[in-house]
């Protein structure tokens, strides 16, 4: 048969002209898609770090840290950390001590845990006073030796969190990305 | 966004379509002899529902089963007449030649005619019936009435008559061949619709049998075979079969049957009894259960 | 076969060919997405504009591709669309975006699209293709919400996040889980069966 050109012709145009297409459409979203994460981002990091009038940002080892400073004083220092979940990539924004003995804050930027379970490590609903009660728990809480939970109990010491009964793995996912990245990050920036 | 990185994301795009392209061009070539470009045209005409209905895998098998002569060109139950042409237009004229088939029960031992050999108070289904004791009528070769070709036509061509013998519209029967499949006595056969001659008995027991278990069986007498002017009809294994070639659908060897066991269409019973059949269907079909 | 008439060619993907609950098609995202209803209607129209936008250019082009390319060219077309959907939703709702995750990329291989292309607008006219994608396309979002509905009343008491139960609604946990989804679909397509065999006799 003799449509060997014809073949050949069509299937370059459609993807010649797909791929205008997408990066004409790359190019007019890109920037929206960047504007809300870095919205978000920003957010995030105002949130759990303490006041500051200066945000610093410095790359290293993999962590892009935020430092924030107060009079040209360090105050805290911030990182993106990510890890698995139950079923979705947990990506967090932890906000920690100068020294990383202490959580600041923590914020949850991305997660697609089992709704009404898992996802009440964002928000439970069913505590009408305080959806974030455990989101909240990371405030103020000490990271040395390293941070655990407790299942159905209220926390003893203050290393200690409560886990959502019926999410304890979404619970404990986390716990395990605060203690892996806190060493890592650590090591990045030289602190003992 | 600059020109650049549009040129480069459809330069890539293409750059790939191109390859592929290129890649499919030399295959189709390559490997391309193998198929019957009426394989195409026939996918083309036929549905595409890939229902199944015909036996093979899907359209495409379809399709290729007729090209290579494996399937008829009306094998397709759901297109109907107007395919079944269309295909045939694309095989070429010694298919199209082919007639149109009907489905028609090859025995005619009803309620009346048939001898008992006890109550069947079974399922209500043919294979059952054979499964277990063979129904309540005393032929082995006969019709058990419990009408599995009913329930398998796909299209509402067969009823039981008040007589539970199956009754072949022949309007709507489309010569699919599920009735002739799911019969456990292999009663329902396919002929061409202008058959006019048939014998409608499968019993294959020697005539003093055959005679008791059925008025209307063929009982191997042979008169058939006498009176044929066209050495068409033969008794082989004490049951007459018309040999369809020589036949020339005469119907003298049924003016003789002692049993009425061959039917000829011109007949006015037949004919009459078919009526009957028709207009009992409605009282029938709400009878069953 | 009978030509069908412009309201039976849209309304046919309504009920009595149904994506979902007579073909079986699409359950990827049918049974994965439809945790909240907000998500179900959100996947179901992006698969309607999938499905239009494709339906269109592909009926436009049906002379033009050649048949042994056929699949390549659908896919990229679709491929295309579904990035368009994609990263609009990502821009414009970007909630949606991230609560649909990693299913709408996945429209690109739903069957629905696909067998629509291959099964009917690469074999009608532009007219007809469109009002077939819309029937489809309204066929699977309508089941999608009505199946969100359900799993979202049942399974955390809200709907469209509004709270719908009574204060103290104990809710079904099971109805979000993806058990829930097989549960919920499987009574659909029964009471779909139920109704049509009613509706034969």
């Amino acid at each position: 048969m003799s449509n060997t050109p014809k073949i050949i012709i069509v299937l370059t145009l459609i993807t010649l002209i797909s791929g205008a297409v997408l990066a004409l459409l790359d190019s007019y979203t890109r920037p929206k898609i960047d504007n809300y994460r870095k919205i978000q981002e920003n957010q995030a990091i105002a949130e759990v770090l303490p006041e500051n009038d200066r945000i610093n940002e410095v790359a290293k080892d993999g962590y892009v840290f935020y430092e924030a400073y107060r009079k040209h004083e360090l105050v805290g220092v911030a990182f993106q950390v990510s890890g698995g979940g139950y079923q979705s990539e947990l990506v967090l924004m932890l906000g920690l001590s100068p020294d990383f003995s202490r959580i600041i804050g923590l914020k949850i930027l991305s997660q697609v845990e089992t709704p009404g379970l898992g996802t009440k490590i964002e928000k439970d609903e069913s505590n009408k006073e305080d959806p974030g009660w455990f989101i909240n728990q990371f405030k103020d809480l000490r990271t040395l030796p390293s941070i655990s939970y407790v299942k159905n109990a209220s926390p003893s010491r203050d290393t200690e969190i409560q886990a959502i009964s019926g999410a304890t793995v979404s619970s404990k996912a986390i716990v395990d990305i605060l203690n892996t990245h806190i060493k890592k990050a650590k090591a990045a920036r030289g602190i003992e | 966004m600059d020109l650049q990185s549009i040129l480069i994301a459809a330069g890539s795009m293409g750059g790939l379509g191109l390859f592929f392209a290129a890649g499919l061009a030399i295959a189709n070539k390559k490997l391309q002899v193998e198929e019957d470009p009426r394989v195409t045209r026939i996918m083309e005409v036929i549905p595409g529902a890939n229902c199944g209905g015909c036996g093979f895998p899907g359209c495409a098998g379809f399709a290729d089963a007729v090209v290579k002569g494996k399937a008829k060109a009306d094998g397709c139950p759901v297109g109907g007449a107007d395919v079944a042409a269309k295909i045939a237009a694309i095989m070429g004229v010694e298919i199209s030649g082919g007639e149109r088939r009907v489905a028609r029960c090859m025995c005619q031992g009803g309620l009346e005619e048939i001898a008992y050999q006890g109550e069947y108070l079974g399922a209500l289904s043919c294979i059952a019936a054979t499964l277990v004791s063979g129904g309540k009528k005393l032929c082995e070769f006969g019709c058990l009435g419990l009408g599995d070709c009913a329930a398998a036509c796909p299209f509402d061509a067969i009823k039981i008559s008040a007589n539970r013998l199956p009754v072949v519209d022949n309007d709507k029967c489309t010569g699919c061949g599920k009735c002739v499949d799911v019969c456990p006595r292999d009663l329902m056969h396919l002929h061409p619709i202008s058959y006019k001659v048939r014998v409608l008995c499968q019993n294959h027991d020697p005539g003093r049998y055959a005679t008791k278990v059925c008025t209307r069986s063929c009982i191997a007498c042979g008169l058939c075979e006498k009176k044929c002017p066209f050495d068409a009809i033969h008794v082989i294994d004490n049951l007459a079969v018309i040999d369809y070639e020589k036949c020339k659908h005469c119907g003298l060897c049924a003016t003789v049957c002692p049993n009425q066991a061959i039917e000829h269409i011109r007949k006015k019973k037949i004919v009459k009894e078919d009526a009957a059949a028709a207009g009992e269907k409605t009282a029938v079909s709400a009878a069953q259960p | 076969m009978k030509q069908k008439t412009a309201i039976q060619e849209f309304l046919k993907g309504l009920w009595d060919e149904n994506p979902v609950l007579v073909s079986l098609l699409g359950l990827c995202p049918t049974l994965a997405v439809t945790v909240s209803a907000i998500n179900g209607l959100a996947m179901g129209l992006a698969a309607t504009f999938v499905l239009l936008c494709s339906a269109f250019l592909v009926s436009l082009l049906r002379k033009v591709i050649p048949n042994q390319v056929r699949i390549a060219a659908y896919i990229v077309i679709i491929a295309t669309f579904v990035t368009i959907a994609d990263r609009f939703l990502a821009a414009f709702t970007p909630d949606i975006s991230k609560a649909l995750g990693p299913f709408i990329p996945l429209i690109i291989v739903n069957c629905i699209i696909l067998g629509r292309m291959e099964a009917f607008a690469s074999k009608n006219g532009i007219g007809r293709s469109l009002l077939d994608a819309l029937g489809m396309g309204a066929g699977f979002t309508l089941t999608l919400l009505v199946l969100s509905s359900i799993r979202e009343i049942l399974g955390s008491g809200t709907w469209f996040g509004l709270q719908l139960m009574w204060p103290f609604y104990a809710a079904w946990k099971v109805m979000v889980l993806p058990p829930g989804a097989f549960l919920t679909l499987g009574c659909m397509i029964a009471a779909a069966n139920w109704i049509n065999t009613r509706r034969r006799s």
